[in-house]
């Protein structure tokens, strides 16, 4: 089966990143059909009849976002496009963002007439300084055509966008840290509620969405709600880009329905797994997701159905390992991301993501206690149970659902110096 | 805070006032502002950092404290070219470690340090986005991908 491609229909296509070949592909045609057809109530009912869930990580339903934003009687409004895009396996923003910039322009531009915004920002990672340039450019190519700026399209509808480069902070693609790192500050995540959409940017309503979320909604205004529910899951309407990294034959980015299963996405997409290897396991949704293994195969991806399983669709990013995979390395790397980027505000977090590491070093060096295993164990109720924000509680999910599903990786290095998994290694 | 003089970068006054001119609350401007520093001289100063604190009426520990959050930011000099290998899941599955191994032993330097010439920085850096085409570095603004220690020796060659 192919892929169904609506989000990459243009990616490949010539000029697909400049404003002529967007053109040339139906670009616009969206925003022209909202200013010049549509109340802004109507494109939020629309967006909610649609049942669109944001592509971030969290899946709220981007309706019910807009509206509470919409409805705050404060004046001056932002909406924000998150293309953070930093946790570890996810590069699907990356390509809309080098490849199509103008649909999430048009996008922004749209949730901006719907909300009642003059103003979006695009918050995103220092290290996209290339799709940064590129959409800069964009936006003028946008401004230049009259998709910006005051006036649009002849409508009573005035609405700009600035481009904002992080600096390599991953929690800063937390919403109310990102809204931090707006307003100068080192990102730290903020007590909730009030929420964004009520108090977000310099304590102004504001509406955060993923890049690949406001990339949805041009479809959504150009083929309405009911096409686009007859795509993906009832609890999960929609394609989605899954980014597969790891293991397989061929890596890369694949738009399907929501609710495709494991098997699919690994052996009819992503080729299989490499040399001819067995599957050993797979972080389903970033290092952020407790993995799955085989007899998971079929699971279907969607929010819900992910967290039946135990784990959760996050931004999509499946890292997918093969038998000769060291859990123990594994679970190292993950950890080390995780005692890097924690804030270092609470305890729990900052102290158990080191303690981690620590321990894990050892017991891949074969220095540790059989006992410390389970102390790893206890250390993530804790943070789970006490860290401040999502990030410190679910820094131990991968490393925890390791131990669970592959104990003897991590017994074997202790007990024997050796590693199960990747005969090489020399403990 | 340590006892230093303020000072703004020689010959950024205009470009500094463009930035600061696009913010209605100054305090948004900062991090456009250290990056602009740092395109401009390669790090932050010391004396700079304490200078933009004055510039923007806000503390000095603040500016400080917000340079060495952002791993982006160099707070030391650094060479003329820097380095960031990914050392997150995705490219280690690829024998990421191998390929900054190779680095290390070309350049004769550990993560966070010179070579000799001045002419590298080495960092590893969490995942960016490229664990499709893993292992992946980016020299200065530029993205390397599919790494191999082979192919390791033909990049550091260009610079
Ligand atoms: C630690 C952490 C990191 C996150 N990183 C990102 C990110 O890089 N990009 C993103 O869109 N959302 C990220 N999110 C989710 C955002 O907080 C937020 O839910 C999302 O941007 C909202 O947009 P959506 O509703 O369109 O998904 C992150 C959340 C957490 C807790
Ligand atoms: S859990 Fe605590 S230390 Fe970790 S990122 Fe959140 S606030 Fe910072």
């Amino acid at each position: 089966m192919p892929q169904t491609k609506i989000l990459l229909k243009n990616i490949g296509t010539p000029n697909s990143e400049h404003i002529k070949g967007y053109l040339k592909n139906g670009g616009y045609k969206a925003l022209k059909h909202a200013l010049g057809e549509l109340l802004p109530e109507e494109i939020v009912e629309l967006v909610k009849r649609a049942g669109l869930r944001g592509r971030g990580g969290a899946g709220f339903p981007t309706g019910m976002k807009w509206q509470f934003c919409a409805s705050d009687p404060k004046k001056i409004k932002y909406i924000i496009c998150n293309a953070d895009e930093g946790e570890p396996g996810t590069f699907k923003d990356r390509i809309l963002l080098e490849q199509d910039p103008h649909s999430l322009i048009e996008g922004m531009a749209i949730a901006g007439y719907a909300i009642g915004c003059t103003q979006g920002i695009i918050y995103i990672r220092g290290e996209y300084i290339y799709a940064a340039r590129l959409l800069e450019q964009a936006i003028e190519q946008a401004r230049a055509k009259g998709y910006l700026g005051d006036n649009i399209l002849g409508a009573d509808f005035c609405f700009d966008i600035k481009v904002f480069l992080g600096a390599g902070a991953y929690i800063c693609g937390e919403e109310t840290a990102l809204l931090d790192s707006l307003e100068g500050r080192a990102g730290r995540s903020r007590v909730k509620p009030p929420f964004p959409v009520n108090e977000g940017l310099w304590r102004r309503p504001t509406t955060v969405n993923n890049v690949e979320t406001l990339c949805s909604i041009r479809h959504i205004l150009l083929n309405g709600d009911e096409w686009f529910r007859r795509l993906g899951t009832s609890e999960c309407p929609g394609t989605k880009i899954f980014s597969i990294s790891g293991h397989v034959n061929k890596p890369g980015n694949y738009e399907l329905p929501m609710g495709t299963v494991l098997r699919d996405l690994i052996y009819e997409y992503a080729g299989g797994i490499r040399d001819g290897n067995k599957f050993k396991a797979v972080l389903p949704g970033g290092a952020s997701s407790p993995c799955l293994t085989a007899e998971h195969m079929g699971v279907a991806f969607d929010f819900y159905n992910l967290a039946r399983a135990g784990s959760m669709l996050g931004s999509g990013a499946l890292i997918v390992m093969d038998e000769t995979t060291c859990m123990v390395g594994a679970g190292l790397s993950v950890a080390r991301f995780f005692e890097h980027e924690s804030c270092g505000r609470c305890t729990p977090c900052r102290e158990g993501a080191g303690w981690i590491v620590n321990i894990l070093n050892r017991i891949y060096n074969g220095e540790a206690k059989l006992a410390e295993i389970d102390l790893i164990v206890e250390l993530a109720d804790n943070m789970r149970a006490s860290s401040f924000c999502p990030l410190g509680m679910a820094a131990p999910n991968a490393v925890v659902s390791f131990i669970k599903n592959f104990r003897d990786d991590f017994e074997e290095h202790i007990k024997y110096k050796r590693c199960p998994a990747r005969k090489d290694l020399d403990v | 805070m340590a006892n230093i003089a303020p000072k703004l970068p020689d010959g950024l006054k205009k470009e500094f006032e463009q930035i600061v001119a696009q913010y209605e609350f100054k305090r948004g401007a900062l991090l456009p502002l250290l990056h602009k520093v740092q395109e401009h001289s390669g790090y932050l100063e010391q004396d700079i950092l304490v200078g933009i604190a004055g510039y923007l009426n806000i503390p000095q520990v603040d500016v400080f404290e917000i340079a060495t959050f952002y791993t982006l930011f160099n707070t030391r000099p650094v060479g003329n070219n820097v380095i960031l290998v990914c050392d997150s899941i995705s490219c280690y599955l690829k024998d990421e470690e191998k390929v900054f191994a190779q680095i290390k032993r070309i350049l004769q330097i550990g993560s966070g340090e010179t070579t000799s010439d001045g002419k590298f920085t080495l960092f590893t850096t969490s995942c960016i986005g490229a664990c499709d085409r893993a292992p992946a570095m980016m020299v200065n603004d530029k993205t390397f991908f599919k790494l191999t220690p082979e192919k390791i020796t033909d990049i550091l060659k260009e610079y």
